[in-house]
């Protein structure tokens, strides 16, 4: 049963920054091709590392000196993809500023601006302290310049929780909008942690994929060689808003975001639960509050680190869901890497593009799916799909758990 | 430190901070003909802190009430004084 039209979520701009470019059509090809950027990155005195970086020349020219100075790499990240996604709604002038929210999705935060600043004061003491360090640095700076930049007086939230932040911001921006707290949303997430003190971080964890032989074939989900996630870093956005007021402005409806959900498994600090429950009670929730029943979904896209445990735990999540039989399952990290708290948003992106063209994208670099993984995972070619919403999970470390139902302009 | 050498220092920082000419800068030119908010002081501040450690810590019990360019500079004079 389709909720009321003053109850529905629709997307009106999307907007992304990310290593696949500056459009969304980029990632979606990119998408397509299982085109992975994944590089080395050489740190002296540290191990090699695997990385997918934003090319520089992708976000110091679309900024002014103002920004370039006092913006965390995090927050040009989050400027441009909001400011895209703002563009491509046609601006936000029909809501006030006080009715206009932004959420965001932060892990890191603004880990490269208090790594410099701790540097300086180690080397030079107190004398070398910033009063910079904490505006740039705190993890809701992104939030509030994209408030800034786009005079929204509403709600303003950072929603910090790592992996699943980017969709976890667009589900609390989507309760906003059905629940009238603001009119429209700006709802995405950033991420900016390449730094050698994350990744050594990762890298300590045994978290990470060591295939530096072969740096673009390193994420692999559900793949039965795979060894550990590559990190990647971006934005991406969401302008939200009630379907009535967008259909009455004339706005044109790129998605829809039909329900989501959020639990935490309380079970480990880092580890998931190797059942899933909490993960398999997410799905279950969201699709309950999209009104819909397991055998309407087309396909999932899912969290797929490609780290061991993830990806096993997680396919026992969707199984308890949909059976051995269920929906084609597709893991865009496979080509994009793991860029925290941006994923979820990249990933509804993709979703969104994937309800639309009824195609799933094949997941990147997957030889041979593990046997332990019994679900129906895309690989070597996109697959035809009939029309339908698409799944999209987010797990992050801390039990995090987030699923958001997305459907395309229909 | 004389008066002199201090706008020198306090300019070329400006040009840094806040991207404007020395040359144009007179000891009447308000922060606020220079576009400059509150946190930018606090940075140009810290920069001198920094080329100057006997200066430090500058404001740390608050800062007068700085309009103009020459305020700052006076203040920093005083701190040094």
């Amino acid at each position: 049963m389709t909720r009321p039209d003053d109850e529905r979520v629709v997307v009106t701009g999307v907007g992304v920054c990310c290593a696949h470019g500056d459009e969304p059509e980029a990632l979606w090809s990119a998408a397509l091709d299982r085109r992975s950027r994944t590089t080395t990155l050489e740190v002296e005195g540290f191990p090699t590392f695997l990385v997918s970086p934003v090319p520089d020349e992708s976000i110091e020219p679309h900024l002014d000196r103002k920004q370039r100075r006092y913006l965390d790499r995090v927050s040009m990240l989050a400027s441009l993809a909001a400011g895209r996604a703002v563009a491509d709604a046609g601006g936000l002038d029909h809501a006030e500023p006080p009715d206009r929210g932004v959420v965001v999705g932060a892990g890191i935060a603004g880990i490269q601006t208090m790594d410099a600043a701790l540097a300086k004061v180690y080397e030079h003491g107190a004398v070398g302290g910033s009063p910079l360090a904490v505006p740039m640095g705190m993890p809701n700076a992104a939030a509030a310049q994209v408030a800034l930049q786009h005079e929204a007086r509403g709600p303003c939230l950072t929603v910090a929780t790592a992996c699943a932040g980017g969709a976890q911001a667009i589900a609390n921006g989507a309760s906003l909008v059905r629940r009238g707290e603001a009119e429209v949303v700006l709802a995405g997430g950033a991420e900016a942690a390449i730094n050698k003190f994350i990744l050594l971080g990762f890298n300590k964890m045994g978290a990470m994929s060591r295939r530096l032989d072969d740096p673009e074939a390193a994420s692999r989900p559900f793949d039965v060689d795979r060894d550990g996630f590559v990190l990647s870093e971006g934005s991406a956005f969401l302008v939200l808003e009630r379907f009535d007021r967008a259909r009455a402005r004339g706005a044109t409806v790129r998605g829809e975001v039909l329900g989501w959900a959020q639990t935490s498994d309380a079970f480990h600090i880092v580890a998931p639960d190797p059942e899933g429950a909490s993960a398999a009670e997410c799905i279950r929730r969201a699709l309950r509050d999209a009104a819909l029943e397991p055998g309407e979904v087309a396909s999932i896209n899912a969290h797929g680190t490609s780290t061991k445990l993830n990806d096993v735990a997680e396919a026992k999540a969707i199984v308890a869901n949909f059976g051995r039989e269920g929906p084609p399952v597709t893991a865009t990290k496979g080509f994009t890497g793991h860029a925290l708290a941006a994923s979820g948003a990249l990933e509804a992106v993709l979703s969104i593009w994937s309800a639309n063209e009824a195609t799933v994208p094949p997941t990147a670099n997957v030889a041979e799916v593990d046997p332990e993984i019994d679900v129906d995972v895309v690989i070597d070619a996109p697959r035809s799909v009939g029309p339908g919403p698409v799944v999209s999970s987010s797990f992050g470390f801390g039990g995090q758990n987030c699923v958001l139902v997305l459907g395309g302009a229909a | 430190m004389t008066e002199a050498e201090v706008f020198e220092v306090l300019g070329d920082v400006a040009n840094e901070v806040l991207a404007v000419d020395p040359a144009t800068l007179t000891d009447a030119t308000t922060l606020e003909d220079l576009d400059a908010d509150s946190l930018q002081l606090l940075e140009m501040l810290s920069i001198v802190e920094m080329r100057f450690p006997e200066l430090a810590p500058l404001g740390e019990d608050g800062l007068p009430d700085l309009v103009t360019f020459g305020d700052v500079v006076r203040f920093i004079l005083d701190s040094a004084a």
